[in-house]
């Protein structure tokens, strides 16, 4: 029973690392940009359809083809990440920009209708995009065991990059003059700006770090699931918005702690509910109300990003 | 007197001029139907800005005692004029998205509370009578009743986590019920799971069903038809509905609550109630739209009560312009009608949504029609100092 319930929980360690990376994008626009960015979940959509698709243009036409199948693989992942940042570039232009003075509920339902544009553009303009496409296995294969409880090496550095990338962005906002500003105008957007911060550009470089994540996180999401879908990233999308929500918004702690929190409710449901695969996102989504009823400002609090100064 | 019949022919001539505009892109193909479409708007706007738009609506609203009965008129000769099937299919689906925006404007509109459920709602009521209907022989009207209050029931619940939260998230409760609610349906044996509910009767009045050809003067209307008239009395009071409510204290709390919430509940308004309200009409519309549809199609399936319905009738209400019925209208007209005339590209169809709402965000975020100041009084002066918003 406990060996289930620790194989379980590092079962959902796997899930929980994604929603969190997730989750942590939109806790850095929401502290940024003060709005909600919804599309979070469909840039990492498109950051897997761009690692995908280069994966194989780069395969068919052998560029790189003599390198190492890891270096090859390191290459594919950088440069599609790269591009998933410009990507976010492109998403702050049409969706984010024009919204600055408006009512908070513009830009979110301009995002929302983003994500539509998004997935849908995916489903009909990629080479047979309804379908489930295969995701190459970049990571390593296997698994080990300790007592009853087996880990596959797939899962391990799933987990490993998701906090390696986690921990790095940590240490981006808090520790250097890109984070500070971040935070400058986080906490007063005009006091920052006369202090000579250059908020639009700020902007824009908030837009390119969060959609390179999002492009790694996508690749994660890719490896783990083994297949990708141009519609995965609402799923996604969503319980990583919850997560930040649940955790408390424009908190990083937070939104560690929220996706977190999701991986592990998924993964108790699969163990203990009969039929739990198909109630697992039921469960997660009754959590979001039964904490919007009961503590609305997630779990530490929002705006922490905020305060700290 | 001449100036008073122009005054009284002028608002008859622009509902006939939007009338026949209307016709020709419900009837003419897409490059036909498109170009008229955008002159219309250009039109439109032009027209606004020279306040003749303003005038135009003054003299609506103080010759109510005509223009009203002639715009029903033209409604109710539509499908005489059109006697085509799936083009009035089209108008039963126009008037149907119109009650259940109609409802959401409560919400997103005149309170400004995003509801990404509307979907959710439309199929609380659908299943419901879909259910006691096929399994508990409950009579087919006392259903459509039922599934509208029992979407009410759920907008009242769904209501109740509102009172502690605000914009984003109240759009996560709102989401998260619209995927629970997918989820539910397709998971569980006794709502049919993903193949829904099938074999729904149709709808009927006595003997007189309603799938039977509609025989008026002699005309041989589509069956859809009688559907359409169904609707289309919906659709009036549903209009009635909302101007009621909107010219009580109702829809001065809810528009109080949308300018700011706090002082709002500093001048008494019970936010807790009116914001209950607001759900629960607005659920109640759409549930009872639900309803209807079901006894329409007569099968349901999960798919059709997806997120992506939910985000397809807000664009509507942006586009056309909120807290305003006839923009509310014309915005669910065209939204409609346009992806329909997209067959050729039905895959394009939620691409083509979100870049509407996209571009018209950017540059029109008011909507086509933008909502008015409020009138008080008979002299129709704007209440000094009422936000403009």
């Amino acid at each position: 029973m406990i060996s289930l319930i620790i194989q379980q929980l590092i079962n959902g360690l796997g899930e929980s690392v994604r929603y969190a990376l997730i989750a942590v994008g939109f806790t850095i626009f929401f502290g940024v940009l003060n709005v909600i960015v919804f599309c979070v979940g469909d840039i990492a959509t498109v950051g897997v359809f761009i690692i995908l698709s280069l994966y194989l243009l780069m395969g068919t036409f052998h560029v790189l083809s003599g390198l190492p199948f890891v270096l090859f693989a390191a290459a594919v992942i950088l440069l599609g990440s790269l591009l998933t940042g410009l990507f976010g570039i492109l998403v702050e232009r049409v969706s984010v920009k024009p919204f600055r003075k408006s009512n908070p509920v513009i830009p979110l339902i301009a995002t929302v209708s983003l994500g539509i544009v998004i997935r849908e553009s995916i489903s009909v303009f990629y080479p047979r995009g309804r379908d489930p496409q295969q995701f190459p296995d970049f990571l390593p294969s296997g698994m080990f065991a300790i007592g009853d409880i087996s880990v596959t090496y797939r899962d391990l550095s799933i987990i490993c990059i998701a906090l390696l990338l986690i921990t790095v962005l940590f240490l981006m906002v808090n520790h250097t003059k890109f984070g500070r500003s971040i935070r400058a105008i986080a906490q007063n957007r005009d006091a920052a700006v006369m202090m000579g911060i250059n908020v639009s550009r700020i902007h824009i470089y908030t837009f390119f770090l969060v959609g390179f994540v999002m492009g790694l996180s996508g690749f994660l999401t890719g490896s783990y699931l083994g297949s990708v879908r141009y519609d995965m990233g609402l799923r996604e999308g969503v319980i990583g918005f919850s997560a930040a929500v649940v955790g408390g918004l424009g908190n990083i702690y937070g939104a560690i702690l929220g996706g977190l929190l999701f991986g592990i409710i998924e993964a108790m449901t699969m163990a203990f509910v009969p039929m739990g695969g198909a109630y697992k996102d039921i469960a997660c989504f009754i959590a979001i109300i039964c904490f919007m009823i009961f503590k609305p400002s997630g779990m530490i609090g929002e705006k922490i990003l905020k305060e700290k100064v | 007197m001449v100036k008073r019949m122009k005054q009284a022919l002028a608002p008859a001539a622009g509902i006939l001029v939007a009338f026949i505009v209307f016709r020709i892109f419900l009837v003419s193909p897409l490059p036909i139907g498109l170009p008229i479409l955008i002159a219309a708007i250009i039109a439109l706007l032009m027209v606004e800005k020279r306040g003749t738009l303003d005038r135009m609506a003054l003299a609506f609203r103080e010759h109510r005692k005509s223009t009203v009965p002639f715009l029903i008129l033209l409604a109710v000769l539509i499908p005489i004029l059109i006697p085509n099937a799936y083009l009035i299919h089209l108008c039963v689906l126009v008037c149907m998205y119109s009650v259940i925006n109609i409802g959401l404007d409560f919400q997103l509109g005149m309170t400004n509370m995003v509801n990404f459920a509307t979907a959710a709602f439309f199929g609380v009521g659908a299943y419901t009578t879909a259910l006691l209907t096929t399994q508990w022989q409950v009579s087919l009207w006392a259903g459509i009743l039922l599934g509208g209050l029992n979407a009410g029931i759920f907008g009242f619940l769904l209501g109740i986590p509102t009172l502690r939260t605000r914009d984003y998230y109240l759009s996560l409760v709102t989401l998260a019920f619209q995927f629970i609610f997918v989820m539910f349906i397709e998971n569980m044996e006794w709502t049919g799971g993903p193949d829904g509910v099938r074999g729904i009767s149709l709808l009927s009045i006595g003997d007189y069903s309603f799938n039977d050809p509609l025989v008026i003067l002699g005309l041989d209307l589509p069956y859809q038809a009688n559907f359409y008239y169904l609707v289309l009395i919906l659709l009036l009071m549903a209009i009635l509905a909302s101007t009621r409510l909107r010219n009580s204290r109702v829809g001065l709390a809810w528009n109080a609550i949308r300018a700011d919430e706090v002082s709002a509940g500093c001048q008494g308004i019970n936010l807790a109630n009116w914001k209950l309200a607001a759900f629960s009409i607005g659920a109640f519309f759409a549930g009872v739209i639900g309803a209807v549809y079901t006894h329409y199609v007569g099968f349901i399936s999960p798919n059709n009560f997806g997120f992506n319905l939910s985000v397809a009738l807000v664009c509507m209400l942006i586009l056309g312009g909120m807290d305003n019925v006839a923009g509310i209208i014309i915005g669910t007209i065209i939204l409609t009608i346009l992806p329909e005339k997209l067959r050729e590209f039905s895959e394009y169809r939620m691409v083509i949504y979100g870049v509407v709402v996209v571009v018209m965000l950017i540059f029109r975020p008011q909507g086509l029609l933008p909502k008015k100041l409020r009138n008080y009084g008979r002299t129709g002066d704007p209440l000094p100092g009422f936000p403009r918003r």
